[in-house]
């Protein structure tokens, strides 16, 4: 039954990190020029050169990734495979990984914070955890 | 309906779902923010003879900038103020308002650098030299030793240069600024206005097409 919460709240968070992730690309590619905000840091992180990898916006793959687990989850709670749960547990955990470097990429290199890059490597890392607790149950 | 239509059902669902999230975000983004104000939109403060400016006074076209050095969407638009000014200097007065954030924690002190330039008649020779190297400068925790060393580069009186950035009047023309800003409402940097209307651009070709259209008029 727990084990159930947790996976509707990893399907909720990233539908979440779905929204967020959509709106960054969007903005990225069509959207106003950059800026810097009185009160909500630079446009710069979203626009720098590490938020291109093989010529992609990082936003959009976010926002294929988060698609992908939603995808993935909702896979799991119809069928409940094994392969399923392995599955949607992986790709969380790369998706967290990811995270964590682009944490680390804002903070170390970039020196600079961009508000919805944050929200969404929090929700990468949250769904991280949540899919190691997984892991550690179903054994 | 069975288990098979249930969960195609539920695909169903997923597919419009999140293509009304993808189709709302862009709807969202693409409409421009409704303003009360008029004041975003134009000008509040005119140019005034003593402001920090470039280029001719005869100019047909005006640009007015709000910025921060330390801001890092002032330094991408810098490159395209520069080319603008090499291939169009003669036609565009250049006019810098100082605009520092407080998330910017040297963007101050470099202002002052720039004002304090500006007493030997160097202030454009600072403002270059702080948006070329704003890499080192803005992420030292010394910045003062960094603009100490441009002064040299740029040839300044060092010495007048470090005691004319403690005189209050650069502290007082830079809280001047701020305040203009603020009344004319703007939300971050760098913030342009061409001929006195606020002007948003993305790229250099955007830019000379704004100043061309005025240069045509």
């Amino acid at each position: 039954m727990k084990k159930n919460i947790i996976i509707w709240i990893m399907l909720a968070l990233s539908i979440a990190g779905f929204i967020d992730a959509v709106y960054l690309s969007i903005k990225t590619i069509v959207g106003s020029p950059i800026t810097c905000y009185a009160f909500s840091g630079c446009d710069a992180v979203a626009q720098s050169k590490y938020s291109i990898l093989f010529g992609i916006p990082l936003s959009l793959l976010g926002a294929l990734f988060y698609a992908a687990t939603i995808v993935l989850i909702t896979y799991y709670l119809q069928h409940r495979t094994k392969r399923g749960f392995q599955q949607m547990t992986y790709v969380a955990i790369f998706g967290g990984l990811f995270s964590l470097y682009l944490f680390a990429l804002q903070a170390f290199v970039i020196g600079a914070w961009c508000f919805y890059c944050v929200v969404s490597d929090t929700i990468g890392v949250i769904n991280m955890a949540l899919a190691v607790y997984l892991m550690r149950v179903e054994k | 309906m069975n288990k098979k239509g249930q969960e195609i059902m539920i695909w169903v669902l997923i597919a419009i779902g999140l293509t009304a999230i993808v189709l709302g975000m862009y709807a969202a983004v693409v409409t421009p923010a409704q303003t009360d104000n008029a004041n975003t939109e134009t000008l509040a403060t005119p140019v005034a003879m003593d402001e920090q400016r470039k280029g001719s006074e005869s100019a047909k076209v005006t640009i007015v900038e709000y910025s921060d050095f330390q801001c890092p969407a002032c330094q991408y638009y810098y490159n395209m103020t520069k080319q603008l000014e090499r291939e169009r200097g003669d036609q565009v007065q250049f006019i810098f308002r100082h605009f520092p954030l407080q998330s910017h924690q040297h963007a101050r002190t470099a202002a002052i650098a720039a004002e304090a330039a500006g007493r030997q008649g160097r202030f454009w020779e600072m403002h270059d030299m702080l948006f070329e190297r704003q890499e080192e400068w803005s992420k030292s925790d010394d910045a003062r030793q960094f603009l100490t060393g441009y002064a040299t580069l740029i040839g300044l009186d060092v010495g007048k240069f470090v005691g004319d950035a403690q005189l209050p009047e650069l502290d007082e023309r830079i809280d001047s600024d701020i305040a203009e800003g603020t009344k004319q409402q703007i939300q971050g940097t760098p913030t342009f206005y061409l001929n006195g209307r606020v002007v948003q651009f993305r790229s250099y070709e955007e830019l000379q097409q704004l100043v061309d259209a005025e240069l045509n008029k």
